[in-house]
């Protein structure tokens, strides 16, 4: 009888196919461990490519969170500028005699690079009228010179249209305050004899029945005096930065 | 019928052995990147069943002796679970190729998945019996169903490159 071609192999390798799982099933030959030496490294680089797309995923997420908590820590630093100017305001309020009502501010109209006015989302519908007396929380603001039912402008220092009674407590002098054509505040009518030194606060005189006696409006930033003038040169720096002021409160009353 | 001559000489002798490794490395290599424990392809089965067209039967049993026993020492079943089905499908493809071989693609897929059923049946047949797992039929069912369409899947896409790599 003449065997199928290839017989006798494929009966050999069956035959040491079920040696090799006997010996390995009974732990004598132990082939699957003796190869581990091919099968980790394979699998510690399957690991590691794994590793690599979870860690893509993970830098993306961390990307996206780090994103949010950028934009939340601006939220934040925004609330405690406002809070800050708000806590300043209501500092002010409580030392001013009179009643208070807040706006914010919505817009600035500038010129030159100045600003001169200051355009807020209160109006006549909320009580506030011309001429009443603007304060932030850091001092003098302006004031109001004309209404809408829901929003006011107001003159601010540094407008050439806008002057107010100041004194310098320290030296007891007095005097009228108001901006020239190139935006620097300036003292009239404070005497030569007064001994005027730079960094002395200016605060309004209340006379005129405008403003309300004590507002704090700036220091003293420059002294200069003119042998041929009777009186001093004295300019001010105002304590309201007018391009970050966010709330204004009106005196109403 | 079409009458084939063995073409062993063609087919390097290295080549054959370089190929059957290649592929059977790869497939390990799937096997531990995708985890899947049930769809993986087998690429051993698609080398096979061409190797078995053109060679010997006595060469093609010892080429699937190779491929099955790096398959099974590489994967959690036992030694045999694979060797033995590659084995005697080989020996028998070799062997009957005179009656059986038409020189079109749907032949090497059809064969391929043939192959496939019977090396799942028989990996299924022999976990149930060694580990005392009872596979649920129709999850076996539909594993089995799923190895086939990718076994046959990648011998639609190897066979030019077998015959390239070959020289047929």
């Amino acid at each position: 009888m003449r065997l199928p071609s290839g017989f006798i192999s494929l009966i050999t390798a069956v035959l040491i196919t079920l040696a090799i799982s006997v010996l390995d099933a009974f732990d004598i030959i132990r082939l699957k461990e003796s190869f581990m030496w091919v099968k980790k490294p394979i699998q510690k680089t399957v690991i590691f490519v794994k590793q690599i797309r979870e860690s893509k995923d993970e830098t993306l997420d961390a990307a996206i969170f780090q994103h949010h908590i950028i934009a939340n820590q601006k939220t934040t630093e925004i609330l405690e500028v406002e809070n800050r100017e708000l806590k300043q305001l209501l500092g002010i309020s409580l030392t001013l005699p009179c009643e208070l009502k807040t706006a914010v501010v919505i817009d600035r109209v500038f010129f030159e690079g100045r600003v001169m006015e200051l355009i807020i989302d209160k109006g006549s519908s909320n009580g506030i009228d011309k001429g009443l007396c603007a304060v932030s929380g850091y001092g003098l603001v302006g004031v109001v010179y004309d209404v809408s039912s829901t929003s006011s402008r107001i003159a601010v220092l540094g407008n050439p249209a806008f002057k107010v009674s100041v004194i310098l407590p320290k030296v007891g002098e007095a005097g009228i305050l108001e901006a020239d054509r190139e935006g620097n505040l300036n003292i009239k009518f404070v005497s030569t004899y007064a001994d005027v030194n730079i960094g002395d606060l200016v605060y309004t005189s209340g006379e005129g029945g405008i403003f309300p006696r004590g507002i704090l409006v700036g220091r003293i930033s420059d002294v200069e005096q003119v042998s041929t003038e009777p009186f001093l040169r004295c300019t001010v720096l105002p304590s309201t930065d007018m391009k970050k002021v966010g709330f204004v409160s009106v005196c109403i009353r | 019928m079409y009458k084939v001559k063995y073409i062993t000489a063609r087919v390097g002798s290295y080549k054959k052995y370089l190929s059957i490794i290649f592929l059977a490395f790869i497939t390990v290599i799937i096997k531990y990147f995708f985890g899947i424990p049930t769809y993986r392809p087998n690429l051993v089965i698609p080398i096979l069943i061409y190797l078995s067209m053109i060679l010997k039967p006595k060469e093609i049993v010892w080429l699937a002796f190779i491929g099955g026993i790096i398959l099974d020492v590489f994967s959690d079943t036992y030694i045999g679970s694979y060797t033995i089905p590659l084995i005697l499908i080989s020996w028998i493809f070799s062997s009957i190729r005179d009656i059986i071989y038409r020189r079109v693609w749907y032949f090497y897929v059809i064969a391929t998945a043939v192959t496939s059923i019977i090396v799942s049946v028989c990996n299924k047949i022999i976990s149930s019996f060694f580990f005392q797992v009872k596979p649920v039929a129709a999850f076996a069912f539909q594993d089995i169903l799923i190895n086939i369409l990718i076994d046959s899947i990648f011998m639609l896409m190897l066979l030019q490159v077998f015959k390239a790599f070959f020289k047929e």
